[in-house]
């Protein structure tokens, strides 16, 4: 049936779409790691993974696996982008967790981290040099998952849940340190953090300062123990951090 | 608050100053004074309103339902409300999130107090309107709950506590109430200001303060969640590990103080 589309202003009868040629030159392009270098912590596996994803300023994967749990999760960051309204002398974080397809946490405790998460790198990222800017961070848990042991032990496996978004802070804080260095954007120093006794302490400059503190279970007494055990994890992934950064500016220039 | 560079400078100096100076003349260990009163909701089992003494002021009313307690995991459930914040802003979440953790069974309330018989349980719903708050309120709040709970009373049990071999649906006496008997924990705020810890920061000192420390104390002793939070967006440092130590041992020094007025209300 042959019937004359009104619905539309039609071109003339011998209209052609408009072609482009493709562009020569002068797109960059991020390179990424092919295969991702893999550090060992222990009994920990590490995967660090930076500038992977094209649209965003600074992108990291991190994935950890030990045991009795694996994760992974990918940061965005997108800024220093220029803010609308009044003026501010300095630039201003937002970090977003989002549940991947598990939808394992509920939305109260995703925000709760992610506001312990802004106070940290509030005080690690050099706002002072962003000023009239925001920095917009998204970090997607895109799996977690706990490793079912032989050996069932009721207690124990109640305990690791509560203990879970705890345990996940550590590689939040490293996935974000990670793509905000691939981002460009200027931070005090690389901040990491380590997890002893169900707490989570963050350090900065060489351990001297503490940037955030979590405690979900048990009583105090085991805290200032575990400000040293957290201390030592720290100084790991600190230097696994640095190492995988060099890894991938070597490989940047080799490629350039 | 928003105070000029000139007057945050001035009140940092004086503040991080050795011994710190806090404009209202209190001492670090000082809390604001602050007025409360209870049972004032009469639809409700139990109320308190508490109000600070910068004018910030909360309300909340305690209500409870029989649950079958073999179906619900937590017997206790804290909702927040913010006045001129909405129920998905950042602040109202993280509040809700920690207040339902302080007040997780296990950590401070012993949810056997809650049991009626074999099968039942009350289920305790906390309500809390914030109407006004100038500083970080998770303190005033959880000193509003305490005071809240410890004001509760339940209808009285006169049906028979072992129901699993007769079923029965627990029956309540007409009009004598019994008065709930737990420990609620209480939640408290530090500011570090350079190598000062203070308790209880007001406005202008959040808004200078290097970092924040929240301690939860129950049944006599610190107890989890711990924290550290940024009580401002524009000054917010590291601080050192030894800061962490002073401010859990102000807290043990000055805690057993505040829960003994609190009960005396």
């Amino acid at each position: 049936m042959n019937v004359q589309d009104r619905r539309r202003l039609l071109g003339p009868a011998a209209a052609k779409p408009m072609a482009f040629s493709y562009t020569t030159g002068g797109e960059v392009e991020k390179i990424s790691t092919n295969t991702p270098p893999k550090y060992s912590e222990g009994e920990e596996v590490l995967s660090l993974h930076t500038g992977f994803i094209e649209n965003c300023n600074g992108s990291a994967l991190v994935e950890a696996r030990n045991s009795k749990h694996q994760t992974s999760l990918i940061t965005a960051v997108y800024g220093p982008r220029s803010i609308r309204g009044s003026f501010t002398s300095q630039g201003t974080i937002t970090i977003q967790l989002k549940n991947g397809l598990l939808e394992k946490y509920n939305t109260n405790e995703l925000k709760e981290v992610g506001s312990f998460l802004t106070g940290i790198f509030n005080s690690v990222v050099n706002l002072c040099r962003y000023p009239k800017s925001g920095i917009d961070i998204f970090v997607y848990l895109t799996y977690d998952k706990e490793l079912q042991n032989e050996t069932f032990d009721e207690k124990l496996q109640s305990e690791k849940l509560f203990s879970q978004i705890t345990s996940l802070i550590p590689h939040c804080i490293t996935s974000i340190t990670l793509a905000l260095a691939d981002a460009g954007i200027e931070i005090v120093d690389i901040a990491a953090a380590g997890e002893a006794n169900c707490t989570v302490i963050s350090f900065i400059k060489n351990g001297e300062e503490i940037v955030g503190l979590w405690k979900d279970e048990g009583d105090h007494e085991d805290i200032l123990e575990s400000v040293s055990a957290c201390k030592e994890h720290y100084k790991r992934y600190r230097d696994l951090m640095i190492s995988c950064l060099l890894e991938q500016k070597n490989l940047d220039a080799k490629s350039a | 608050m928003s105070l000029s560079v000139a007057e945050k400078s001035y009140l940092y100096d004086s503040l991080a100053s050795t011994p710190s100076i806090r404009p209202d003349g209190r001492l670090p260990h000082q809390f604001r004074p602050i007025e409360i009163f209870t049972d004032f909701l009469p639809s409700s089992n139990g109320s308190s309103r508490i109000i600070a003494s910068d004018g910030s002021e909360c309300i909340v009313s305690i209500k409870s339902k029989v649950v079958d307690h073999s179906m619900e995991n937590e017997l206790l459930q804290v909702d927040v409300d913010i006045a001129g914040q909405r129920d998905d802003a950042l602040i109202v979440e993280t509040i809700t999130s920690l207040l339902n953790k302080v007040l997780k069974s296990g950590n401070g309330i012993d949810s056997s107090k809650l049991q009626l018989t074999k099968k039942y349980s009350f289920k305790i719903f906390v309500d809390v309107l914030v109407i006004s708050s100038f500083s970080y309120p998770v303190s005033l709040i959880s000193f509003a709950i305490y005071s809240a709970l410890n004001s509760t009373y339940l209808p009285k049990l006169i049906s028979a506590f072992d129901d699993l071999e007769v079923e029965e649906l627990p029956t309540f006496h007409d009009y004598d109430m019994v008065k709930l008997e737990i420990s609620p924990p209480l939640v408290f705020i530090l500011a570090i200001v350079g190598n000062n810890i203070l308790v209880d920061p007001a406005a202008n000192e959040s808004e200078v303060a290097n970092n924040g420390l929240i301690v939860t104390w129950s049944n006599g002793k610190i107890t989890s969640p711990i924290r550290s939070v940024a009580l401002n967006d524009s000054n917010v440092k590291g601080f050192k590990p030894h800061l962490l130590k002073q401010g859990l041992a102000m807290v043990e020094k000055y805690a057993s103080d505040i829960v003994r007025s609190l009960e005396n209300l």
